[in-house]
């Protein structure tokens, strides 16, 4: 036997192993089955706990059998570096991005939909900073639109905000998807499209008026002078400020 | 008299008592408890509601993912941040398990440490390392455990050579005292007589579910059994009235069903408190 580790370290290794794979690694043996199944359900039917909590659609769709045979999976392979509990959800995501193996029977938006269900989460709990000050009817063409403090756009090739156990095998089609606080704090959620999702970036790196983020917007697309894109764009600005995805003007 | 980092009768606040408590005064809970891992890096609407709390009630830390006996490198970046949440929450004190919940990655529950005088060197050290950087003690709570892997001495003196090796103070889970003397046999009068008074931060009650007669689970999803306040009442007696906070984590009831239990507490403090002014009379 290795005398690298400590005894108690390569019991403690012997008993976390068979946690996470009860059927891959043995309990060490000075523990019978009855205390063992104790910390067997326990641990699984808690981190189970988290993920159907976080991500309620997918589960339902993948069906009870399927998610729980995903969660083993997870739990047994993958290195949770976070200790916080809301993270869970990140690490379940960085799981599917990188280390599980989707099987033919999976949705093929499988990933897609837990990143939108993440996004929801990550949305309603992300420290703002500090509070910002805004008129929220002030004028965001002439000044620097107040952006609210946790928005998120992302380009998605299938429509996950519309994807329900009844709507459980859409087509693919890209969905521009911003999901943002609004003023009472409430996640809201807007579809949109691709062209101002770059809008929406311009707008997040400061220091341009609305029409100023615009004009930058139709100059990258070549679409300088072009009016009607400048009015649609307009449009856009002026239904995002009454969304809550631009709080409104600065003070 | 021995100095406490809070004083009553508390209760452990949930994500989901936000709501039902928001009316509650401190003359009711004395101060509450919380999972750092819940809540440091929270903003948004709960964080708005949490700090309303903390800004009405006096807080300990009560950790869940420290993993202070792990096989695992100690996250130093973690205790720094629980460090500054707890400055910027004013929160008294930091509690952890005496457990482990990583191996190669969190597990997010809680695993017994084997009982051996190597762990004991193991765990004090990291101890000594988190307590360095909270310029504080860290309190240790005894935990309910179901096994007994690699076991080389008994709980009480794993427990209290921890205590004596890194001089960290104690919470004393009186439940999960009740707990492993069922589950492990021994006599959980004995083991309260042998605690160090001078060591003792505060104490938790909770309920337990019985899986069998000689194997109960800390569930905190029931009210406290009548065993379990009467060893509250022991240990009062043996150690003085001690602040005592109330653990309720699943099935949670009614808020004036948890305020009941908590004037329990309440009353066994007064009694016991009215007993040891009577012997010093």
């Amino acid at each position: 036997m290795s005398r690298e580790q400590p005894d108690f370290i390569q019991i403690q290794q012997e008993f976390s192993n068979h946690i996470k794979d009860p059927d891959g690694a043995a309990r060490p043996s000075d523990v019978d089955d009855r205390h063992m199944a104790i910390y067997r359900d326990l641990f699984f039917k808690n981190v189970m706990g988290f993920l159907s909590g976080a991500f309620p659609v997918l589960a339902e769709i993948i069906g009870e059998q399927r998610w729980q045979i995903i969660g083993r999976d997870f739990f047994s392979n993958h290195h949770s570096k976070t200790p916080y509990f809301l993270e869970i959800s990140q690490e379940f995501l960085t799981f599917l991005e990188h280390e599980y193996i989707a099987k033919d029977s999976d949705p093929k938006y499988l990933y897609e939909l837990a990143h939108y269900e993440w996004l929801e989460l990550f949305v309603d709990v992300e420290p703002e900073g500090s509070e910002p000050l805004f008129e929220s009817d002030g004028d965001i063409l002439l000044t620097e639109p107040v952006l609210s403090p946790v928005v998120e756009g992302f380009l998605y090739q299938y429509p996950v905000h519309q994807i329900s156990i009844k709507n459980s095998a859409p087509a693919a089609r890209q969905s521009a998807l911003i999901v943002y606080r609004a003023r009472n704090d409430e996640v809201g959620f807007a579809e949109t499209n691709p062209f101002t999702l770059q809008l929406l970036a311009l707008l997040k790196e400061k220091g341009r008026t609305g029409v100023e983020a615009l004009t930058k917007l139709l100059q990258q697309n070549g679409l300088e002078g072009h009016q009607v894109a400048y009015d649609g764009g307009i449009q856009t600005l002026k239904r995002w400020q009454e969304l809550g995805i631009i709080w409104g003007s600065g003070r | 008299m021995q100095n406490y980092p809070v004083s009553g009768a508390g209760l452990g606040l949930r994500r989901a008592l936000l709501g039902p408590l928001s009316s509650i005064e401190a003359e009711d809970i004395n101060f509450m408890e919380v999972a750092p891992e819940n809540w440091i890096g929270v903003g948004g609407r709960l964080g708005k509601q949490f700090r309303s709390y903390t800004e009405r009630f006096d807080f300990m830390c009560h950790g869940l993912s420290l993993s202070i006996g792990s096989p695992d490198k100690l996250d130093i970046e973690f205790v720094k941040q629980v460090r500054d949440f707890m400055r910027e929450h004013d929160i008294k004190a930091y509690s952890e398990h005496l457990s482990y919940c990583s191996n190669e990655g969190h597990m997010y529950d809680l695993m017994p440490i084997p009982f051996t005088e190597e762990a004991v060197m193991h765990v004090s050290q990291r101890i000594k390392v988190v307590q360095d950087i909270l310029e504080q003690p860290l309190i240790i709570e005894n935990v309910s455990a179901y096994a007994q892997p690699g076991k080389q001495m008994d709980e009480i003196d794993f427990l209290n050579a921890v205590i004596e090796e890194s001089d960290c103070r104690l919470l004393l889970d009186v439940n999960n005292v009740f707990v492993n003397s069922t589950n492990h046999g021994f006599d959980a009068k004995e083991y309260l007589r042998q605690i160090p008074t001078s060591k003792i931060a505060y104490l938790h009650i909770a309920g337990h579910y019985e899986e069998a007669a000689d194997l109960l689970v800390d569930t905190h999803g029931a009210s406290v059994k009548q065993d379990v306040w009467d060893l509250l009442d022991l240990t009062y007696q043996l150690h003085g009235v001690i602040p005592t906070l109330l653990e309720r984590d699943f099935n949670i009831p009614s808020v004036d069903d948890l305020l009941s239990e908590i004037r329990l507490i309440k009353q066994a403090q007064g009694l016991a408190g009215g007993l040891s002014v009577q012997r010093t009379a």
